[in-house]
């Protein structure tokens, strides 16, 4: 080259070659190697999910499964509360009662038009009851 | 096979035969890249690295490669960028600093491993490595691959007369090795 004659004539007379070499048969493998990267990152690129779907996905699938278990435990709690109760009352049923326990029971129970006194007195007087037969009774 | 050119390829690759399009075109200039980014990185292995990640970077951009630039100057482009992000990474990674990342370069020249140069082959190419890395890649590009300024420019994305310049100092510094001063 002309220019580097000026510049450095030492080094414009200096044979130019490459003197840097690849191992035999390299430039035949690299293009199929090349090609098999490419094929290969295609393939992981289309495998892998994206972080907008992963997370949406996550998303939706948190939802059903909270909706499913929210829906679900209460028939849980109520067929075990159910069973305890069906099995309390069968191991009880042939122990008697406590009277005033029971009378407590239902006065503070929510039926209040049958444990006020008031209602209680406007029952029996709705009743036909027998005078005759209740002091007889008594 | 056939020689095509690189408008060639590009229709070629546009066409339905873009892997075979792609495979003509890494045979076309699989030399070229390697002895470009073989002088920069100078081993073997690394080179080997890079000149596949250049090739996978072509692949994905040659979809929408729009040829304002030359085919073959978009892919020196590439081979430059890649070539000094592998020196970057790998003085980040082992936190190597420059002077002896060249020393371990001047020291696998001296090794002779996929070299056949002489002696004075080797002292040229340790005296390159004195260089800054651009520097280097300048006269790399303009001794060993006689490209214009013009497309030198397009390559770096530097002025002809900032790469004439570079140039300059870089075929000076290297004559004052080679004569010893």
């Amino acid at each position: 080259m002309e220019e580097l004659k000026n510049i450095a004539p030492h080094l414009s007379q200096l044979p130019k070659k490459d003197a840097f070499t690849a191992p035999e048969g390299y430039f035949d493998d690299l293009p199929s190697i090349v090609q098999d990267r490419v094929i290969a990152q295609a393939k992981t690129k289309s495998r892998t999910l994206s972080p907008v779907w992963v997370f949406s996905t996550l998303g939706v699938a948190s939802v059903l499964c909270v909706l499913f278990f929210l829906g679900k435990s209460p028939e849980v709690q109520n067929s075990i509360t159910e069973q305890e109760a069906s099995a309390y009352v069968n191991e009880n049923l042939e122990q008697e009662f406590d009277e005033t326990l029971l009378a407590d029971e239902l006065i503070t129970s929510d039926n209040k038009t049958l444990t006020s006194e008031e209602n209680l007195e406007e029952y029996i007087l709705n009743q036909e009851i027998d005078e005759q037969l209740l002091r007889e009774e008594i | 096979m056939a020689d095509y050119s690189d408008k060639e390829l590009l229709e070629l690759f546009r066409s339905d035969k873009a892997s075979y399009a792609f495979n003509l075109l890494v045979r076309k200039y699989q030399k070229k890249i390697y002895a470009h980014v073989r002088r920069i990185v100078i081993d073997h292995d690394d080179a080997n690295d890079v000149v596949q990640n250049i090739f996978i970077k072509v692949w994905k951009g040659l979809e929408k490669f729009n040829e304002d630039s030359e085919l073959y100057t978009w892919i020196y482009r590439i081979s430059v960028n890649e070539s000094l992000t592998f020196l970057k990474k790998k003085r980040t990674k082992f936190f190597i600093p420059i002077h002896n990342i060249e020393k371990e370069m001047s020291d696998k020249i001296d090794s002779g491993e996929h070299f056949s140069g002489d002696e004075i082959e080797k002292k040229l190419q340790k005296a390159l490595l004195t260089l800054p890395e651009k520097q280097r890649i300048v006269f790399n590009l303009r001794y060993y691959d006689e490209m214009p300024y013009e497309e030198m420019s397009q390559v770096l994305g530097t002025s002809v007369g900032a790469l004439k310049a570079s140039y300059h100092i870089a075929a000076k510094k290297i004559e004052e090795n080679l004569l010893g001063h």
